[in-house]
């Protein structure tokens, strides 16, 4: 299936060079830098990830994904804060929970395209938050529910910042390099095929609806793994991390990365953590840095840091071919 | 049954503001395609705007008219500076007016901070009245409320159905490309649509701030009831909106009056039943 | 046997009958042409064989099953295939996967992530077969939307036959397309499988009439004529409303 050549290519380059960098950062960086900086990059990473992932296999922009993230955060808050449910079968109800949620929805949206399907999804995001606030039963309210602890493996609290950075970078690159291989089989095909063109895949026989119910709801258990990491770093969960202005900051994350790249979600996220973090020392303006920089990127990079990436190196490819006599053609 | 009835006045004022914010959302969308993410911070921006005018000259109409006229020159400025070089791209509009929201937004908490604000209600309409017929006494303002909800309505319909401009509009709804053939100056009808649909949301704003309070986050939770009004009700149609607006309206309020904690639920329940059963909206046209 | 029967089928689109009682009966292996000016509802008849449209009245039967209540897509696992007038292709692919998906689309497996290399193979044969049946082998690497638009039209045709179809729906496979792409396309019709039936709607006579064993002539939703080329030619009414007038650019 993978063709292997002789030489390293420049892409296989560019991937061991970043594990390696991946590896090594955390012990050279400054704990702030990585808990602060590298640690969120990574679970912010995931949770955008499942809207790249949506918008690029399945054509389908979500606003439903923080909304869905949320859902993760709370049900492992209420279930290892509120009832006393050791750490493994808080994680296991969070995802279940998220995954459940997540279906529902795609129930909702699969027979809505394009630009109705991103608002619907708006909705049902918006939904969440306030569901969230106007809720003390369960939810606490605008209060939310704070003294959340990531669990100790061991000797190791992943409270730490090295084991959290460890944790969310390697569960962030499992995801990454699931979706990417599920997308090279039969299934992520015809998820393609549904994204390109629906109408023709039901004339091929293919029932579109359940593409779009599945791609959703696995996108949604990913929403949710980032909701559980999310939850641990910030140790609470609150409205406040589900409204309007969070669901931008993720949108952030996969615009700056490109929304046509499931890796430029790291790029995006790490910048978006930099830009972030030192705005806010010199600004409380913050909010508006973000919003003139999506401004900016939407408007003049649109395929976003990914696109720049993926450009650059058609350039290069074509630059060796030119130099290359024996290549046909 | 008397909660009853004033829950169902509560809805029907509320559906009143919905209905305001609702259709200038959808009447941008049903003719630009352009799902306005900044919708509800101009909201909120127009609601501020009428605040500052009423402190400073102390007159209600002259804030009303100061936040939908500031908000609607703004609105024209965001589509005539950067939605017009991308028309028909349809997600780099909407994120262009995501992004054009957070600054609002963030440039109002600087503003304002995060306090609460009232506008005071104009002088005649400060205080209740006797519903005729009955021992119910209602808000006079939310009377008032529901009075300049169904003239606007009434205003639109007229504007859509009985001028030209509203023909080219409801044309171009229908048939966008039609439209553009016709040889009509569909470039200025789409400033005229925006700058309509983004006063519209500024007024509202000021209405609001007179009916309850302004506070960061009134922002999105009037885009949320524009989008669920818009969802529920139908896209692009000014009937689609008030039905939806109704309803939403409704929801709301009888969520708030008898399960307060799981209010939003009641909409989500709406929305998810006319998802399932009419995707396309109440009165939207089936594709 | 019949392939493909049509009795007393009306559609309706709001107060309009696009279809009026119309019936039409293919045998196994029949090339069967429908003619007609624009908006007679040959597009509809398709779309209403497909399963995309619902019959107010009337029954379908495909192999001599009934299918009116069946979706589109269990009529497409039952053999049939289609093709569009403005050719549809999952444009982002690569030709190769276009049938890939074509195949799988009507004998699976759909839903897999397990790749067994006997089945692939299975498919991937499968594809090229029916790629190497319109003369595309060449441009199997290209994504579909790079294809120009004769070759979009040839590979639709390869995805409607991929894996085995029993009746295809060919939707004016020579619009738009020049002298040379006309030829081979009926070249391409020519040359396919006798087990196979075929209905095409198509405007351009010569080829109409070249492929044809049997035409029907719609006429504002209702059938005008119906029979082997000779007996439409002569029907009257049909020069009247269609031939003669010059309709069939």
């Amino acid at each position: 299936m993978i063709a292997f050549h002789g030489a390293p290519s420049g892409r296989s380059l560019a991937w061991c060079s970043t594990l390696l960098a991946a590896i090594v950062l955390p012990f050279l960086a400054s704990s702030f830098v990585t808990q602060d900086i590298l640690a969120l990059a990574a679970w912010s990473a995931i949770v955008a990830m499942s809207m790249v992932f949506l918008s690029k296999y399945g054509g389908m922009i979500s606003f439903a994904q923080v909304g869905i993230y949320g859902v993760g955060s709370y049900s492992f808050a209420i279930l290892a804060v509120g009832h006393g449910v050791p750490w493994y079968g808080a994680v296991a109800g969070a995802l279940v929970a998220a995954t459940l949620c997540a279906l529902l929805f795609a129930l909702l949206v699969a027979r809505t395209y394009g630009i109705y399907f991103l608002m619907v999804t708006l909705a049902l995001g918006l939904v969440v938050y306030f569901l969230t606030i106007s809720n003390y039963g369960l939810t606490h309210g605008s209060g939310g529910i704070p003294g959340v602890n990531p669990p100790h493996l061991g000797s190791i609290s992943l409270a730490q910042p090295i084991p959290e950075y460890f944790l969310d970078s390697s569960v962030a690159f499992a995801v990454l390099l699931g979706l990417t291989l599920l997308m090279r089989t039969q299934f992520g095909l015809a998820l393609q095929g549904c994204r390109d063109n629906p109408r023709k895949m039901r004339a091929m026989g293919y029932s579109v609806m359940s593409y779009r119910v599945i791609a959703f709801t696995l996108a949604g258990s990913i929403a949710g793994i980032g909701g559980v990491l999310g939850v641990w770093y910030n140790g609470i969960i609150a409205p406040s991390y589900l409204d309007l202005t969070r669901i931008i900051d993720f949108l952030a994350i996969a615009v700056i990365g490109g929304m046509e790249s499931l890796e430029g979600t790291f790029a995006g996220a790490i910048i978006y953590a930099i830009v972030t973090t030192y705005a806010s020392s010199f600004t409380d303006r913050y909010n508006t840095v973000i919003g003139l920089v999506l401004l900016a990127i939407v408007m003049f990079a649109p395929g976003g840091v990914g696109g720049l990436v993926s450009r650059v190196g058609a350039r290069l490819a074509l630059a060796k071919a030119q130099l290359t006599p024996a290549s046909t053609e | 049954m008397e909660e009853f009835a004033l829950t169902t006045l509560n809805g029907v004022a509320m559906a009143a503001l919905y209905f305001l914010v609702a259709a200038g959302f959808s009447l941008i969308f049903g003719v630009m395609r352009i799902v306005n993410m900044a919708h509800g911070s101009l909201f909120l921006l127009g609601g501020y705007l009428g605040w500052s005018v009423a402190a400073l000259t102390h007159s209600w109409l002259l804030a009303i008219v100061a936040a939908g006229a500031a908000t609607a020159a703004l609105g024209l400025m965001l589509q005539q500076g950067l939605l017009r070089h991308y028309q028909g791209q349809e997600l780099t509009e909407a994120l262009i007016t995501i992004a054009v929201s957070i600054v609002i937004a963030d440039l109002l908490v600087a503003t304002y901070g995060g306090l609460s604000y009232q506008i005071p209600a104009p002088v005649p309409l400060g205080h209740s009245i006797r519903i005729p017929g009955t021992a119910l006494r209602y808000s006079s303002y939310s009377l008032a409320l529901i009075g300049v909800a169904l003239a606007t309505g009434l205003a639109l319909w007229l504007f859509l159905e009985r001028t030209i401009w509203g023909v080219v509009l409801r044309a171009g709804i229908d048939d966008r490309q039609m439209v553009a053939v016709l040889g009509l100056n569909i470039q200025r009808i789409f400033a005229l649509v925006f700058a309509i649909g983004a006063g519209l949301a500024g007024m509202a704003g000021v209405l609001d701030g007179t009916l309850l309070s302004l506070v960061p986050g009134v922002d999105s939770s009037y885009l949320v009831a524009a989008l669920a009004a818009v969802i529920v009700g139908g896209m692009g149609s000014l009937e689609g909106s008030a039905v939806g607006a109704l309803v939403v309206g409704m929801a709301t309020e009888f969520g708030i009056g008898y399960f307060p904690s799981y209010a939003e639920a009641l909409t989500f329940a709406v929305m998810a039943v006319v998802l399932v059963v009419r995707p396309t909206g109440l009165l939207g046209k089936a594709r | 046997m019949l392939a493909l029967e049509v009795s007393n089928v009306t559609v309706r689109y709001g107060g309009v009958e696009a279809l009026n009682r119309v019936s039409l009966s293919v045998s196994e292996g029949e090339r069967h042409v429908v003619l007609g000016p624009n908006g007679a509802g040959k597009t509809t008849l398709f779309n209403l064989i497909l399963g995309e449209v619902r019959p107010a009245a009337g029954v379908i039967r495909l192999h001599g099953e009934d299918v009116t209540r069946r979706s589109v897509v269990q009529r497409v696992r039952r053999g049939l295939g289609r093709t569009y007038q403005q050719p549809e292709v999952l444009a982002r692919l690569r030709v190769e996967d276009n049938l890939i998906l074509a195949v799988r689309g009507r004998i699976g497996p759909r839903f897999t992530v397990f790749s067994k290399r006997e089945r692939d193979r299975d498919t991937r044969k499968r594809a090229f077969a029916a790629l190497n049946a319109v003369a595309l082998g060449g441009v199997a690497e290209r994504r579909a939307h790079e294809l120009a638009h004769g070759q979009a039209k040839q590979l639709e045709i390869a995805m409607a036959l991929a894996g085995g179809a029993r009746v295809v729906l060919l939707d004016e496979p020579a619009s738009g397309l020049s002298a040379g792409e006309r030829k081979q396309i009926t070249a391409v019709i020519d040359g396919l499988d006798r087990s196979v039936t075929v209905i095409v709607i198509e405007h351009d006579m010569d080829i109409a009439f070249h492929i044809a064993d049997r035409l029907t002539v719609l006429h504002q939703g209702r059938v005008l004529a119906c029979g082997d080329p000779e007996r439409v030619r002569a029907a009257a009414e049909v020069r009247e409303a269609y031939l003669g007038s010059g309709l069939d650019g």
